[in-house]
């Protein structure tokens, strides 16, 4: 596999915030148990993100490094595929590393670092990219985050709005087989 | 890429066909055990390696993706557990399971009313495990009476809170002071199969069962040896977590990854309570626990499988650009002759998504990110490939009364799974799923028995199969209603209804056969069923097969492949969600 650059980084969210840098951001304090948003994300960057887009293929390295010393190692990292994980479609990969560490990728692809350009906070524009399926859970993990930090929920939610209604959710098929044809039928129309 | 030493392909694949396909009708009883090829693979799969390589990148330690979606804006959802479906004894608690885990103080937080004959009952609400709200009487619940229950303000982890949940139960007039009768297995093993395996030192679990509804919160497990948790060295008989996982009537002891356990002999004490508060005799379990190396994780890397519905390569050497599984679609009556709906294509499509899905579900125990089956072949890279369709292509065509090979699949044994690119589609020696083999020796049988009555086949195909006197699906003058956007059953006519029903059994009966086997096949190519003793393999000297009533049975038939119940054995569930260690 060819050296691979990375074409840019963008900052992200907090995967693992320390209690320390929960005090220094001053975002989000624990409101206690009746809070909705209780666990606080700092509005410290810990965690980057990089896109790395050699020209072998037609694929997305999304890797998301953090600081190790940051809080517990894999702290919240399981609301994201925690090893290297392959989606269908685009071809997406997304890794996790640790600091310091290389990023690497196999292939490349369009440029996803434009959540600015859509109004959309960063990190919806960067997984709306994903396919189907696996875009919707990883737009709300990151949602989830957004809304632990939120001070208008409903606000936030609509913010995500786009990126949670672009595609209908793979389940929503109807389960009879001719309900099934009769759905793709009406689909052309 | 695994780099193989020793081995020839040739040598391989012959060593590895030897019994890796299913026989159904137990014709040619060619499953003749061979010697499983040595391990001689060698992989890199999570070792980090230098700048510049794809594999370089570390991966955290694998927690899975949790299957729903991660944003939670709903309240919980509940339902109320009494030890005896609606009816409990007086003395017993009953239970409020959550649909998932409750805030910590959920307990202090929610208000519950209950009553009988227009009183309140008193009570005490604690919390159990995240999932369940335990009530229990102060003294007892009203015998014989029945019983109103209010919740309010029930908070998941999120804080969702559920505004109000309303049930009812029955109190008996005799209280509870039996104690249940609990039969507790290591990762749902049979205890001989349990004592000769080696488990994995993260994932082991507990299953229970219980002529009775065990009581979550006072039931608990130790374990009888040092352990690691979340980092940090416990002490034996620790205080854990209680680990609990439902449902309340098949509880089961499901720590998380962070707890290690040592290697060795590791003994379990479970102390069983019923929600009456009777004591279930001290149950002892033990394991011999060996760590999991990550070379040799059947799925250290993840497996990528392209179930190729699009083959065409049935008669042997007479391709004729129809795929092979559209000719079966053809002979079990899905499709017509001519595609008078226009159709064709999307029946073929649905029909295997369904079964795909059958048998993604029937192969769920293997981590769910790290096996990938899908209809067509990724777009980058060298995915393993088993072809679907047809009737066995290593025989010339034959006319519906002639003989059939029996041959339903065949796929090669990869042990511990160590390849990720087995080509399950060649043609010498015949590699793949053959429904049309099926077809074959089902419809001569069921003409066969027709004068003494229909045979379950029959019964599912005869309105459908042209062979047995059936009209396919599209040639039907209802048929084009069925599909139309805005039928609905509602609206039906009899007939209509009828022949909807005949279409909706048969696409279920043949999405589980072929379901079933391509994951009995795929079973193969992922190291199923070792033959070996344990610990080195499951099952001592019985081929590739496991247990005949299971899916890796080497001899399945009609009946059995179209049971949705059918399933793979508890030796091979956890082989595949990596909870053994194969020595």
């Amino acid at each position: 596999m060819r050296q691979l650059f990375i074409c840019g980084s963008l900052l992200l969210f907090v995967l693992a915030a320390s209690p320390e840098a929960r005090a220094q951001s001053g975002a989000c304090e624990h409101r206690g148990a009746t809070s909705v948003f209780e666990l606080a994300i700092t509005s410290s960057l810990l965690a980057t993100a990089a896109v790395a887009r050699p020209s072998d293929g037609p694929a997305i390295l999304i890797a998301l490094e953090w600081h190790r010393g940051a809080g517990p190692r894999g702290a919240r990292i399981d609301l994201l595929h925690d090893d290297p994980a392959l989606v269908d479609g685009e071809r997406v990969l997304v890794f996790v590393q640790r600091r310091g560490e290389q990023l690497l990728a196999p292939a490349g692809s369009r440029a996803l670092l434009r959540g600015a350009d859509l109004g959309l906070a960063p990190e919806l524009a960067l997984y709306a990219e994903l396919p189907r399926g696996e875009r919707e859970e990883l737009a709300v993990a990151l949602a989830r985050r957004s809304l632990r930090c939120a001070s208008d929920r409903a606000a936030a939610l609509a913010q995500l709005q786009p990126a949670l209604v672009a595609e209908p959710a793979r389940s929503e098929r109807a389960r009879s087989f001719l309900g099934s044809l009769r759905a793709r039928r009406a689909r052309q129309g | 890429m695994d780099v193989e030493v020793g081995v020839t392909a040739a040598q391989r694949l012959r060593r590895a066909l030897a019994t890796g396909g299913i026989f159904a009708l137990a014709l040619l009883g060619a499953c003749a055990p061979d010697e499983p090829r040595p391990k001689t693979t060698a992989r890199s799969a999570d070792a980090p390696s230098a700048p510049g390589s794809f594999e370089g990148v570390a991966a955290l330690p694998a927690r899975a993706l949790p299957a729903a979606g991660l944003l939670d804006t709903t309240p919980p959802t509940l339902r109320l557990v009494a030890s005896h479906g609606a009816s409990t004894a007086p003395n017993a608690a009953i239970l409020l399971e959550a649909d998932e885990p409750l805030h910590e103080r959920a307990h202090e937080l929610v208000r519950v009313i209950v009553r009988s004959g227009g009183r309140a009952v008193p009570h005490d609400v604690e919390l159990a495990a995240e999932r369940w709200l335990v009530i229990t009487p102060r003294g007892s619940w009203t015998g014989g009476a029945a019983h109103e229950l209010l919740a309010e303000s029930v908070l998941d982890r999120n804080g969702n809170a559920l505004a109000r949940f309303e049930s009812r139960f029955e109190a008996g007039r005799f209280e509870d002071l039996a104690a249940p009768r609990v039969d507790a297995r290591l990762l749902d093993l049979e205890p001989e199969q349990a004592r000769e395996v080696l488990v994995a030192s993260r994932g082991l679990s507990i299953t229970l069962r219980s002529d009775e509804v065990l009581h979550p919160k006072l039931s608990t497990v130790r374990i009888l040896a040092p352990v690691s948790f979340e980092g940090r060295r416990r002490a034996a008989r620790s205080a854990l977590p209680p680990f609990w996982a439902g449902p309340a009537e098949a509880l089961r002891y499901e720590p998380s990854s962070e707890l290690e356990l040592p290697r060795g002999r590791v003994r379990f004490e479970l102390d069983l309570f019923d929600l009456a508060g009777n004591a279930v005799a001290r149950l002892e379990l033990s394991a011999r626990v060996a760590r999991l190396d990550p070379q040799m994780r059947p799925f250290a890397r993840r497996d990528v499988i392209h179930v190729d519905f699009a083959s065409d390569r049935w008669p042997l050497g007479s391709a004729d650009g129809l795929s092979d599984w559209h000719q079966d679609l053809l002979r079990f009556g899905l499709l017509a002759e001519g595609d008078p709906l226009g159709l064709s294509a999307a029946v073929a499509e649905e029909l295997a998504e369904r079964a795909l899905e059958h048998a993604r579900a029937l192969l769920g125990a293997a981590p769910r990110e790290r096996l990938e089956l899908r209809l067509e072949a990724p777009p980058v890279g060298t995915p393993a490939r088993l072809c679907v369709g047809g009737g066995d292509p290593s025989l010339p065509r034959r006319q519906l009364r002639g003989a059939s090979s029996g041959l339903l699949g065949r796929a090669p044994f990869d042990r511990r799974n160590a390849t990720h690119e087995e080509q399950s589609c060649r043609l010498a020696p015949a590699l793949g799923v053959f429904p049309g083999e099926l077809f074959h020796a089902e419809a001569r049988a069921a003409l066969e028995a027709r004068a003494r009555g229909a045979t379950a086949f029959d019964q599912i195909f005869s309105a459908l199969a042209p062979e047995l006197g059936g009209t396919p699906f599209g040639a039907h003058p209802l048929d084009a209603r069925l599909v139309d956007p805005h039928f609905t059953l509602a609206s039906a006519t009899p007939a209509e209804a009828a022949r909807a029903a005949a279409l909706e059994r048969a696409s279920v009966a043949l999405t589980n056969v072929v379901g079933a086997l391509v994951a009995h096949e795929l079973a193969h190519t992922l190291g199923l069923v070792e033959p070996e003793d344990p610990p080195r393999g499951l099952r001592g000297s019985r081929g590739y097969h496991g247990d005949e009533s299971e899916l890796m049975s080497g001899a399945l038939d009609f009946a059995r492949l179209v049971d949705p119940q059918l399933e793979l054995g508890a030796l091979e569930r956890a082989f595949l969600a990596e909870r053994l260690v194969l020595r």
